[in-house]
């Protein structure tokens, strides 16, 4: 009989929380979302469920009902605009949020269609792209990762990950992977790093996390030991630097197993030091061409062709060493302008620190930068101001690159906007530079216990200086209450309403183009957020914002 | 004279749609190309069209002369002067 996942023979499906989800529990769970699929009675749907074993059930379901369903990265508006079929989970508000009915299962379907899903890249640039694939592809990934990583995760390791499965990375590894090869996976995501230490001792986890994630593990201050074993930490969906490699190799005691691959390809190949070259995934043959692009050819690839990636390698006795992405060409006004090229001269400049270059297609097409500054950097633009900075910048630049190519507009960051899955899109980025901005750019952000200090620019086009004043524009002194008690939320967890405001003073005016330090200090025991912002040797205002207690 | 200064640098800003740049930020006699503004050839171009709008000039197709006249504010500013008709 076709069985569209075949399960391995595992008494626990999954841990919702602490409670297992049995093999039978998840059969009958699939059989009655498979009925519940049978009387929706649509040919398309779209497959949205923030629990991953309630997203296992539909899915196993849909496909046994001969569906391939639509799996999107988020269940936004815009995306549900632009997925107009049914959608199922509980992003769904028809009744078919739940599974509730017991129904006799119906013997599986084979798929219609010769995909089984369709889903989306996490659009590092532009758009998300939909990538189609069958029930084989999908097969073939979770059979090389066994191959490959089995041996080294015992069998009653559970898998715990804070990347989503509603992109490949997390669908395969999280979901698909732990259902073929008999591993019970843990239905919640970890959302804080700090989530790593909830972890239950009295047995080991495999972590399936983005190098987003694990940049935050190596950060975090002082941790006690992990109270889990971590025979497995897998790191994918952009690249992770080899200083967080190794310093959550030491907080997690285990390696991190890093995976290159994409939506687009699957997986390529794998290294579990940063020191080491890449071992191909089993299976995958590589090559790379004159211009050092590396070309694959892969059992998880839709068909039987060569493929180029978008990185450039050397291949050494069957490893492989990345030398980073082949270049990002733009055109801008018929000319060919390299993103590589900007970004390297930019990264390469000591007021900085790192660098993203992207088109801005507005009253012109045009190249745009953003920008994180080394500590010199945010020195040099609180004591020369931003025009100036600008053209230090810019001038830099002059003699290398022809004046098309070079940042007509700058956006200074204390770290590049990222997604859940750790990548810096250009959407991203272009969101940076929407004209009449609410808030200020946050140039620098150093976090203290209760606290945070931030050094931020003001920009000029700000929506808040429009008639405040037509002349002379000044910040609104509300605004910068505003501003603290949003930052205070952001990133101090304040909670509770908007009580009072208690020693409120304003010293010196705020204008536009200016670069203040905001000081905020939570006194959690009082519900209390102390604020100050000051200017080189001058306040500008200060005062203690109080909030009400938190009703839950 | 220092008017027409202040006019045009305010025409550049606005045209160019330039950022974090005011007129105290334009010098008068620096390069508007290269590595003084950093403007570039559509920025030429842009720039060239508000001009004839603004003050009714003819630019001459001769481009080592325009280039002449697009030097600098202050250059620019004397060719506006002498070749205006509104």
């Amino acid at each position: 009989m076709f069985d569209p996942w075949p399960l391995a023979d595992h008494p626990v499906i999954a841990w919702r929380g602490s409670a297992p989800v049995p093999r039978n529990q998840f059969l009958r769970d699939v059989a009655c979302a498979q009925a519940a699929l049978g009387r929706l009675g649509e040919t398309q749907i779209v497959l949205f469920d923030s629990d991953s074993y309630r997203f296992a059930v539909w899915l196993i379901a849909g496909w046994r009902a001969g569906l391939a369903p639509v799996v999107p990265g988020d269940a936004l508006p815009t995306t549900r605009q632009a997925l107009p079929q049914a959608w199922v989970g509980d992003a769904a508000d028809a009744q078919l949020t739940g599974w509730d009915e017991a129904t006799d299962a119906s013997p599986p379907i084979p798929p219609a269609a010769t995909a089984a899903l369709t889903i989306f890249t996490s659009g590092t640039t532009g758009q998300p792209i939909a990538i189609s694939k069958t029930l084989a592809q999908l097969r073939n990934e979770v059979d090389v990762l066994e191959t490959a990583f089995g041996a080294r995760m015992p069998a009653h390791a559970r898998i715990a990950s804070s990347v989503p499965h509603q992109h490949l990375y997390g669908l395969l590894f999280r979901i698909l992977w732990p259902l073929a090869a008999g591993r019970a996976f843990v239905a919640d995501t970890l959302p804080w790093p700090e989530s790593i230490w909830t972890l239950p001792a009295e047995v080991p986890h495999v972590l399936v996390a983005s190098p987003a994630m694990l940049k935050r593990v190596a950060a975090l201050a002082e941790r006690p030991p992990l109270p889990a074993s971590l025979p497995m930490v897998f790191s994918s969906g952009g690249p992770l630097d080899a200083s967080a490699n190794l310093q959550c190799r030491a907080l997690l005691r285990s390696p991190v197993t890093e995976v290159y691959g994409s939506s687009e390809t699957g997986g390529i190949a794998h290294r579990h030091h940063p020191d080491d070259a890449w071992t191909p995934q089993p299976g995958v043959q590589l090559r790379t061409d004159a211009d050092d692009v590396l070309w694959l050819h892969s059992p998880f690839l839709p068909d039987d062709h060569w493929h180029a990636t978008s990185d450039r390698a050397r291949l050494e006795n069957g490893q492989l060493q990345l030398l980073g992405r082949a270049d990002r060409i733009v055109k801008i006004e018929e000319k060919r302008i390299s993103l590589t090229q900007i970004e390297a001269l930019l990264a390469a400049h000591p007021l900085v620190s790192a660098a993203r270059a992207l088109p801005l297609h507005r009253q012109r097409d045009e190249i745009a930068a953003v920008l994180v500054l080394s500590a010199e950097g945010v020195a040099r633009l609180a004591e020369a101001g931003r025009a100036a900075l600008d053209k230090t910048l810019r001038q830099a630049l002059v003699g290398s690159l022809d004046p098309i190519a070079l940042p007509r507009r700058w956006r200074f960051v204390a770290e590049l906007p990222h997604n859940a899955l750790g990548k810096t899109t250009d959407a991203l980025l272009g969101a940076l530079f929407a004209p009449a901005p609410a808030m200020p750019e946050v140039i620098a952000l150093t976090r203290r216990p209760d606290g945070v200090t931030a050094t931020l620019y003001i920009p000029a086009d700000l929506v808040h200086f429009d008639g405040h004043f037509a002349a002379a524009p000044v910040l609104p002194g509300v605004v910068l209450v505003d501003w603290a008690i949003r930052y205070g939320r952001e990133w101090l967890g304040v909670a509770g309403t908007f009580a009072q405001l208690q020693q409120l003073k304003f010293q010196r005016i705020i204008q536009p183009g200016a670069v203040v330090t905001l000081a905020l200090d939570r006194d959690a025991g009082k519900r209390q957020l102390a604020f100050t912002c000051d200017a080189a040797q001058t306040r500008h205002a200060s005062g203690r914002i109080r909030f009400n207690e938190v009703v839950s | 004279m220092a008017d027409l200064d202040l006019e045009i640098k305010n025409l550049i800003i606005d045209t160019l749609g330039l950022e974090d740049i005011s007129v105290a930020d334009i010098d008068t006699d620096a390069p508007l190309f290269g590595d003084g503004l950093g403007l570039d050839s559509i920025d030429a171009l842009e720039l060239g069209v508000a001009l004839q709008k603004r003050y009714g000039l003819s630019l001459s197709a001769e481009s080592a002369e325009t280039r002449q006249h697009f030097a600098s504010v202050a250059s620019l500013a004397a060719f506006v002067a002498a070749a205006r008709t509104k």
